[in-house]
């Protein structure tokens, strides 16, 4: 008995293979590995096989069509619409989300009275679901009686219902996912930068540096993959988000706030066009995934070194 | 000398403070101002101008949802009771699954284990969204349309790819030496986990549970696709379908956000330090 447990010691440090503990952790990790395989990684090849189809459930026939349900959703005014306004809401989502974070992450890390209930607070757009930030939004900017509208009319702004009017619809639903996802950030540039080791301000006052220079010289490049890594965090965060739209506008007015997500989800269970539908998922997949690696590759120098 | 000093001190405090209203409120005033309506009668919510504190003050709302609310076909408090039905039991699993894998890769060796790790980190970073379509024809054919458990499946899969991250950090953090000697006294791997490892690793365990719930308690795409049935809907379809309504009751609305908020206040409440924590972790290690 206690030979074999010694055994087991020591071929924890072994550094080959050996079969029986090979099996181990397969016993261990399969579980986990095998329900995400079958959840998410598994729909995304039925959805590769569906987006070659013009399957749609109003109609019994199916075929395979090949790439022609892509080149019908390319050239889909609705579609184009519903991109561009994706790619907008990355840009600016991102950059927004980058902005805020950093600087409300930097002020939160200031000690100062009253900074860790601060901290505490700003968590609770993030902690909120998308769907009671996105209520409270539309609370914020309904019709007459909704209170930033209000006063907006009162200011003289051309339309102050916020959701129902085509110019604003859509910076306001960005601006609504900035607000829920700054917090993310913005906890992740604080504990970043309490990660830096004090002796490096300390050392660099010796030498006479401002406070600026120690900021841009230390601070920066000291904190840079947190913030490369976060950043790419928040973008996919900001990717994801569904409900924010579909419980204020549902796209609307016509399609003036339409992303991807919420067309992917009309095609597919309003109108039943399951084959578009999955072609419109694999293109906003291989855009995520694009945007991903694009961005991974440009800030290459940053990462690769901790690797 | 000494008094310029002293102003530069009560300017610096003051713009502190400043700065910290001005953050605060922003954060809070959407949902602090939906809190405030929830008290206020029908007439109130469609007040023009709308008055900040309401003028008559009624807890009239809350009793109304209790019993069962405006024009709704399943009460609230059934909805509510699916929602933390399929949150716990989601917590659950996920708690269990992502220990054993994060486990399996802090500890073992074995071929494709960097496949599997590849798995689990893109698992983490793929839409939701693009794969409603898919993921509702891959429940439909295993028959667990408009079920709960589909939808506690569901939720663990996509909850485990992120939790098992933490996992992996959290037990690597753990010095092998303490399940040698463990192993030593004649525990086998697995009793040495349960009884050695786990203990030791009960921060993480419980960041990866408030993880789990609150991903679950607040799902919302998934839902909508897959629950069809008023009795089996989640509190956030049941929200959400009453938001779409024409003659939306903000003041109800606000009563049911309220209710379907504080576990999430209270876990947050309870947890805070983990939950920073486990941002942090996962984000700074992913």
């Amino acid at each position: 008995m206690s030979k074999s447990s010694n055994m087991a010691v020591s071929s924890i440090h072994r550094r080959g293979f050996s079969s029986r503990r090979a099996l181990y952790g397969y016993a261990w990790t399969l579980p986990a590995v095998l329900c995400v395989i079958f959840f998410i990684f598994y729909p995304i090849f039925e959805s590769a096989r569906l987006s070659l189809t013009d399957q749609s459930l109003l109609v019994m026939e199916t075929k395979y069509v090949g790439l022609e349900t892509y080149k019908d959703m390319l050239t889909s005014e609705e579609f184009q619409v519903a991109f561009k306004h994706s790619v907008i809401w990355l840009i600016f989502g991102t950059l927004g989300v980058f902005v805020f974070g950093f600087l409300i992450g930097f002020f939160l890390h200031l000690d100062f009275i009253g900074s860790r209930l601060l901290t505490a607070l700003v968590l609770l757009p993030w902690v909120i679901p998308d769907f009671v930030a996105a209520t409270a939004w539309k609370w914020l900017t309904v019709g007459e009686f909704g209170i930033v509208s209000f006063y907006l009319k009162k200011m003289g702004f051309p339309e102050p219902s916020l959701l129902a009017s085509s110019t604003y619809v859509l910076p306001t639903l960005i601006l609504l996912v900035i607000w829920r996802i700054t917090p993310l950030m913005a906890i992740l540039v604080r504990a970043s930068l309490e990660s830096v080791p004090p002796e490096y301000y300390e050392a660099a006052e010796v030498d006479g540096a401002t406070a600026w220079q120690r900021f841009i010289y230390i601070t920066i490049p000291t904190i840079r993959y947190p913030l490369v890594i976060g950043t790419l965090l928040t973008s996919l965060f900001v990717l994801r988000e569904f409900a924010v739209v579909w419980v204020t506008t549902q796209g609307g007015p016509v399609n003036y706030s339409e992303i991807l997500p919420t067309f992917i989800y009309r095609q597919g269970f309003m109108y039943f066009e399951t084959g578009p539908a999955a072609a419109s998922s694999m293109i906003y997949f291989f855009f995520i995934l694009t945007f991903a690696l694009l961005y991974l590759f440009s800030f290459r120098r940053v990462w690769k070194e901790l690797l | 000398m000494e008094n310029i000093k002293k102003n530069k001190n009560i300017y610096r405090t003051f713009a502190f403070w400043l700065v910290t209203i001005v953050i605060a409120f922003i954060v809070l005033f959407p949902v602090v101002w939906l809190f405030i309506t929830s008290f206020k009668p029908d007439k109130e919510t469609f007040m023009v101008p709308p008055s900040f504190l309401p003028h008559e003050f009624t807890f009239g709302i809350y009793q109304r949802i209790l019993e069962g609310g405006t024009a709704k076909p399943a009460p609230w408090i059934l909805n509510f009771f699916n929602s933390l039905k399929i949150a716990l039991v989601t917590t659950v699993l996920t708690t269990i699954l992502s220990a054993l894998a994060g486990y399996g890769f802090a500890r073992y060796r074995f071929p494709f284990k960097f496949i599997l790790l590849l798995i689990i980190l893109v698992g983490q970073m793929l839409p939701g969204p693009a794969l409603l379509v898919p993921i509702a024809v891959l429940i439909e054919n295993i028959g667990l349309t408009n079920t709960h458990t589909g939808l506690i499946l569901l939720y663990t899969a996509f909850a485990v790819p992120f939790t098992t991250w933490l996992a992996i950090g959290n037990f690597e953090a753990i010095p092998r030496e303490i399940e040698e000697s463990a192993l030593v006294d004649g525990c086998n791997q697995f009793t040495a986990f349960i009884k050695v490892v786990l203990p030791l690793s009960r921060i993480g365990l419980i960041t990866t549970a408030i993880f789990a719930f609150l991903m679950s308690w607040s799902e919302f795409p998934f839902a909508l696709v897959l629950i069809q049935t008023d009795e089996q809907q989640t509190m956030p379809l049941a929200m959400a379908r009453l938001i779409r309504e024409f003659n939306v009751f903000f003041n109800e609305m606000g009563a049911v956000t309220m209710l379907f908020t504080i576990p999430i206040f209270l876990v947050f409440l309870f947890a805070q330090k983990y939950f920073i924590r486990g941002i942090a972790a996962g984000a700074l290690k992913g």
